[in-house]
């Protein structure tokens, strides 16, 4: 059992190879993540209405860890986003399930309480190692490499290469992961594969 | 699954999503093939939505789940839908298990916490 304090990043890039070689050996892209949640590690696909609305997030996945509650309309009308925020959700379910069921509320009287006093450090840890896990799942380095190396050629790009010199063509690319072009970025940029001025994240999102 | 394999506590949702599952079907991949809505049948299979008793529409999932007619099979789902009906969905779910469902983390995008206003909406809607 790890706390989330204490999980590196290595932690995170082994756990998450893991899963491939046990669930996706073949690392064939798109990775079949509905696949693996339904059929492998029957997790149950709950769609409930309204969850975006009103809550503010997508989806989110059960204290007993063995069903995953999806906004029905996003469901249908965003499948690659679902895709990304299932594989957050497997991923507090490899990261955080053990420390959890320490560490967590007992009842559902302590439920209240414990989400009141938990610290938002330790939330943004979660959070964060849940999405890093995401975005190893869905594109693996090899996978990456090679279909980058591919694109990179194609289009006469050099590696690395900047984000502003990125063809309109790039979303392509995330494409053939079904993920968001953002999504794909994130991982070229930490592969290296495209590199990302400071304070370009910060201006996308405004 | 033949009657004698299916125990007396198994609902005509669970029976439904057991059979989508042994096809290796998931929610997405059945209702993209058959051409139905996915909420519709993950509200079927958790009994929230009690199932049709039109033999026309109940013949369609039975075919979608390769659920041949006059088998045994066929006289469980039927069984299983009528059984279905007599009942009130609310009292399929006890506090227990909506209090499973409950998120494991809860944050929303803007960085609030869930209070008990809330936790009390999202109880409904997970029984919906």
């Amino acid at each position: 059992m790890k706390d989330p304090a204490s999980i590196t990043l290595q932690y995170v890039i082994q756990t998450a190879n893991s899963f491939l070689n046990k669930y996706h050996p073949t690392l064939s892209i798109p990775v079949p993540i509905e696949n693996i949640v339904e059929l492998n590690l029957n997790i149950r696909i709950v769609l409930i209405r309204d969850l975006v609305r009103n809550f503010g997030i997508n989806a989110f996945i059960s204290r007993a860890f063995d069903t995953i509650v999806i906004d029905d309309a996003m469901y249908s009308r965003q499948p690659d986003r679902i895709r990304f925020t299932i594989t957050e959700e497997i991923g507090h379910l490899f990261l955080h399930k053990e420390w959890y069921k320490e560490n967590g509320p007992k009842s559902f009287e302590d439920y209240l309480k414990w989400q009141e006093k938990i610290d938002n450090i330790i939330y943004s840890y979660i959070e964060r190692q849940a999405k890093t896990f995401a975005g190893l799942v869905l594109m693996p380095k090899s996978c990456v490499n090679r279909e980058w190396t591919e694109f990179a050629r194609n289009n006469n790009l050099s590696i690395p290469c900047s984000v502003y010199n990125l063809p309109d063509t790039f979303p392509d690319v995330a494409q053939k992961f079904e993920v968001s072009a953002e999504s794909i970025l994130v991982r070229l940029s930490a592969l290296k594969l495209v590199t990302v001025p400071d304070g370009f994240w910060k201006k996308t999102k405004r | 699954m033949t009657k004698s394999q299916v125990s007396t506590s198994t609902t005509f949702g669970e029976f439904f999503r057991q059979k989508r599952l042994s096809l290796g079907l998931t929610l997405r991949a059945f209702c993209e093939r058959y051409g139905y809505d996915p909420g519709n049948i993950s509200r079927l299979e958790r009994n929230i939505l009690l199932p049709t008793l039109s033999d026309e529409k109940l013949a369609g999932y039975a075919s979608a789940l390769k659920i041949e007619r006059d088998s045994e099979e066929w006289v469980v789902f039927h069984d299983l839908a009528h059984a279905a009906k007599g009942k009130i969905p609310s009292d399929l779910r006890n506090d227990d298990e909506i209090a499973k469902m409950l998120p494991a983390f809860f944050r929303t995008m803007r960085n609030k916490k869930i209070d008990k206003e809330k936790l009390e909406k999202l109880i409904e809607l997970l029984k919906k």
